[in-house]
């Protein structure tokens, strides 16, 4: 019943629908007459019996049109093949849900086979019954541009009397064609666009073109040159880093360390003021101080006149210093030692030491000068002094023990700007942060000859704010200390020492120092 | 001439797709090798070879000052006696900030070892780091205290005695350590007990590296009063200058003394008594090893304050 062709002419005559009964008819006449016409691909019978339950199909026309390119329209090197059979199994004839018929059944599953050949060839069993209508497509796994249209009518001989009855034809012809997109395609597509998008973002994070010369090495830093294209900006901090750390860790017991052209000078600020402790708490803060290399110490004292206690400690440590003084009038002052916060401590001497800043310094220096709030009771680490070195106008870091919090910080955004603080008491402070929780550029404080903290109406805790929102806006703020998650400054408290056994019998002698 | 018209867009693209990760080969290669970048960012260059210049100017002063001080240390002896602090730490808020200006102070003394006693039943990462960070020499103990000893929450703290099984552990380790020592018990060494909170000033290193016994000086800030201190009377101790309970064997306080390393391993069972009562720890462990006038003052005959003992408040 099957029968192969050779190649396929186009279609000529569209069949299908069947409304057209005349058309069919005629051809299904022509069709059988000419059995084998070149351009058929099958010649199948079908007729239906109504007892039987069996019915073939007569597949005249077939055609199958595959366009290679434009030109070649019309020709066809498949060959195709179809067959019809009527389903069996063990000599019984199964309906087109493949199970048994029944004797009041007069339907019958045929299977149409279509076969394109020699490239992919592809199976496509379609059931179909008489009654129902059939849809049947055909896929194939030729290259893109196949197209194929498959016209088969169904021509019922002599038994159907309507025409009417017998199922309609429907077919695909667009599926097959150029925009479905197959997967060898997408893979070749990713294959051939991922290398260029590899390349083009690893180039754009280079900024620097020619990535094809090698260069030089100098090895006497002892770091390595290996990333040097893509951390520009970070060597410059890392040869400072170097050089202090020479600095501090070989200068063997020296003290101070030997001052360096390039560091950018650190201006500790400390208004210190009589009291017990004040000799421990200076000699600490010395011992510090004595190991951060290019650090100017302004030590300014809430006295009359320079006392010599600081004076001699000053000296005997040998730092580069500046002592001033000035005393708060008494109006100002703390009654006795209650902390109230209220009246603000040290601000008259720190106003004095920006003030003598300002006269000391104009603003045409190359080199940039760091100025930082240090009180004296407080624990620095020295990493922090590193840090803040690199300030360009104010930067900013945590501070632990403020607020009543473990620590205080600055909150930092994925693009490494302070937006907000994070405290309890009153986050809503223009800077919600300690005294030693910021260090400001020089320049910057000469550039605005105005700014000095506020003395009077000055609410607890806005101290700071009342200096720094003269300077700077929340969006110049620079985080330091690995985007302020490290804390390198403690503001410890002295306890204040249990002096009741003084002034008892022959307590103590008054001229010792402490 | 279709098949022929299809193999060759295929082999179009199989070269193009051939050139494309050659090319992306070559340029990933390129990623790691060091570039010739003269021509862009000059200034950025120029500040970096400055900087190392600068860098190795400063390790040449260095490297001329230290050979300028080797050959007067040589002449006067081979090596300055090291000096054995003790600390006992425990954790608390403010235990590494403590501990970070003591390691910044004990940075200027040269031969120091630094040895640090945790209470607590392991080493913990806070201090492991900053020991390693500071620089120093040190060793890193750790001797719990047992719970009845402890203070708890609330109580005072002159209630129960502080640090005792932790300066113990101190002296154990270092009988243990120094026995194993070339040299055995002629070693020079001063052993020193440093608490964390209290203040040093530079100077009491240099006054108690020369002791031959036990050395003796004021302590600032101590004892309810401005400070305490042994009084001299010809070149001897003859009494304590202190306002509470002067009549102990030893009145002055952890901080006001040191012992030669030659007395400690001579004395394998000396060690601070944690069932002493309140104030007489520093007695229990001096009184096996000296007698008052054995004693030796520092600092100008104890009347220069070089300790003082200001305990730290959050």
């Amino acid at each position: 019943m099957a029968g192969k062709a050779g190649y396929l002419s186009s279609a000529s005559r569209p069949l299908i629908p069947s409304t057209r009964k005349d058309e069919a008819h005629a051809d299904s006449r022509s069709a059988e007459e000419e059995k084998y016409r070149a351009g058929t691909i099958a010649r199948v019978t079908a007729e239906p019996q109504k007892n039987s339950s069996s019915a073939e199909l007569n597949v005249v026309d077939f055609t199958a049109i595959q366009h290679l390119a434009e030109t070649e329209r019309t020709e066809s090197n498949v060959d195709t093949a179809a067959s019809l059979k009527p389903l069996q199994k063990d000599g019984q004839r199964l309906g087109s849900d493949g199970k048994e018929l029944q004797e009041e059944d007069d339907c019958a599953g045929f299977a149409l086979n279509i076969a394109f050949t020699p490239l992919e060839t592809n199976f496509q069993e379609i059931y179909f019954d008489l009654k129902s209508s059939v849809n049947f497509t055909v896929e194939s796994n030729v290259p893109m541009r196949t197209e194929a249209k498959i016209t088969a009518s169904y021509n019922n001989m002599e038994n159907i009397s309507d025409f009417s009855e017998r199922p309609h034809w429907k077919w695909h012809d667009s599926g097959l064609t150029l925009e479905m997109p197959k997967r060898r395609d997408i893979v070749a597509i990713v294959l051939i666009v991922l290398p260029w998008t590899l390349l083009i973002t690893v180039w754009h994070q280079s900024n620097i073109t020619p990535l094809l010369a090698t260069r030089k090495d100098d090895r006497r830093d002892g770091r390595s040159n290996f990333r040097n294209t893509f951390a520009f900006k970070e060597s410059c901090s890392l040869q400072n880093r170097d050089i202090v750390e020479v600095v501090r860790t070989e200068y063997v017991y020296s003290r101070p360390p030997p001052c360096s052209d390039f560091l950018p000078t650190i201006h500790v600020i400390t208004p210190t003021y009589s009291r017990p402790v004040q000799k421990a708490e200076l000699t600490r803060l010395a011992n510090t101080l004595l190991h951060v290399p290019n650090l100017h110490w302004i030590l300014v004292e809430d006295s009359q006149g320079r006392t010599p206690l600081v004076s001699s400690l000053l000296l005997e440590t040998g730092l580069n210093y500046t002592h001033l003084n000035v005393e708060t009038p008494r109006n100002y002052k703390v009654r006795g030692d209650t902390r109230d916060p209220r009246i603000p401590r040290g601000t008259i001497q720190r106003n004095l030491a920006l003030r003598w800043l300002r006269e000391t310094f104009t603003a045409n220096n190359s080199l940039s000068r760091i100025v930082y709030f240090a009180d004296d009771d407080n624990t620095y680490s020295l990493e922090l002094f590193e840090e803040m070195r690199s300030t360009r106008k104010v930067s900013v870091w945590p501070v632990a023990f403020v607020g009543g919090l473990r620590f205080e910080s600055p909150k930092v955004n994925t693009l490494g700007k302070v937006y907000g603080w994070k405290t309890v008491f009153d986050p809503h402070r223009p800077f919600a942060i300690d005294m030693a929780g910021f260090a400001v550029n020089l320049h910057l404080i000469l550039s605005k000859p105005q700014a000095y903290f506020k003395l009077r109406g000055v609410k607890g805790g806005y101290q700071e704010s009342s200096l720094l929102k003269e300077l700077v806006t929340l969006s110049d703020l620079e985080p330091k200390a690995a985007n302020c998650t490290k804390v390198l400054v403690w503001h410890t408290r002295t306890e204040k020492p249990v002096l009741v056994n003084e002034g008892k019998k022959g307590f103590t002698d008054s001229n010792v120092e402490i | 001439m279709a098949t022929r018209m299809k193999l060759k867009l295929k082999t179009v693209f199989v070269l193009y797709f051939m050139v494309s990760l050659l090319g992306l080969v070559y340029a990933l290669m390129q990623l790691g090798q060091r570039c010739d970048c003269t021509e862009h960012d000059l200034p950025k260059d120029r500040t970096i070879s400055r900087l190392r210049g600068e860098l190795h100017r400063l390790q040449e002063q260095m490297r001329k000052s230290e050979a300028t001080k080797q050959p007067q240390k040589h002449a006067v002896k081979p090596s300055p006696p090291t000096i054995f602090v003790i600390t006992p730490t425990y954790s608390r808020l403010v235990q590494k900030a403590e501990l970070t200006r003591m390691s910044q102070t004990f940075l200027h003394v040269p031969q120091l070892h630094w040895i640090v006693v945790e209470d607590s039943p392991h080493k913990t990462p806070l201090v492991s780091d900053l020991l390693v960070k500071s620089g120093l020499a040190y060793t890193h103990l750790h001797m719990p205290t047992a719970k009845d000893r402890k203070l708890q929450e609330g109580d005072p703290s002159w209630l129960k005695p502080r640090g005792v099984e932790q300066r113990n552990e101190g002296l154990r380790w270092l009988r243990e350590d120094r026995r194993a020592q070339p040299g055995g018990e002629s070693q020079q060494g001063v052993v020193y007990f440093a608490d964390d909170d209290n203040t040093y000033s530079l100077q009491i290193f240099e006054e108690m590296r020369s002791t031959q016994r036990v050395s003796v000086w004021p302590v600032g800030l101590v004892g309810g009063m401005k400070y305490e201190r042994p009084v001299v009377e010809g070149g001897k101790v003859v009494r304590f200058h202190t306002g509470w309970r002067p009549s102990r064997p030893f009145p002055m306080d952890m901080a006001g003394f040191a012992v030669s390393l030659k007395v400690v391993l001579a004395n394998p069972e000396a060690c601070f008594d944690g069932e002493a009562p309140m104030g007489f720890l520093e007695s229990s462990f001096l009184q096996g090893l000296v007698t008052m006038d054995e004693l030796e003052p520092k600092a100008d005959n104890c009347s220069k304050g070089l300790g003082s003992d200001p305990a730290v408040e959050v």
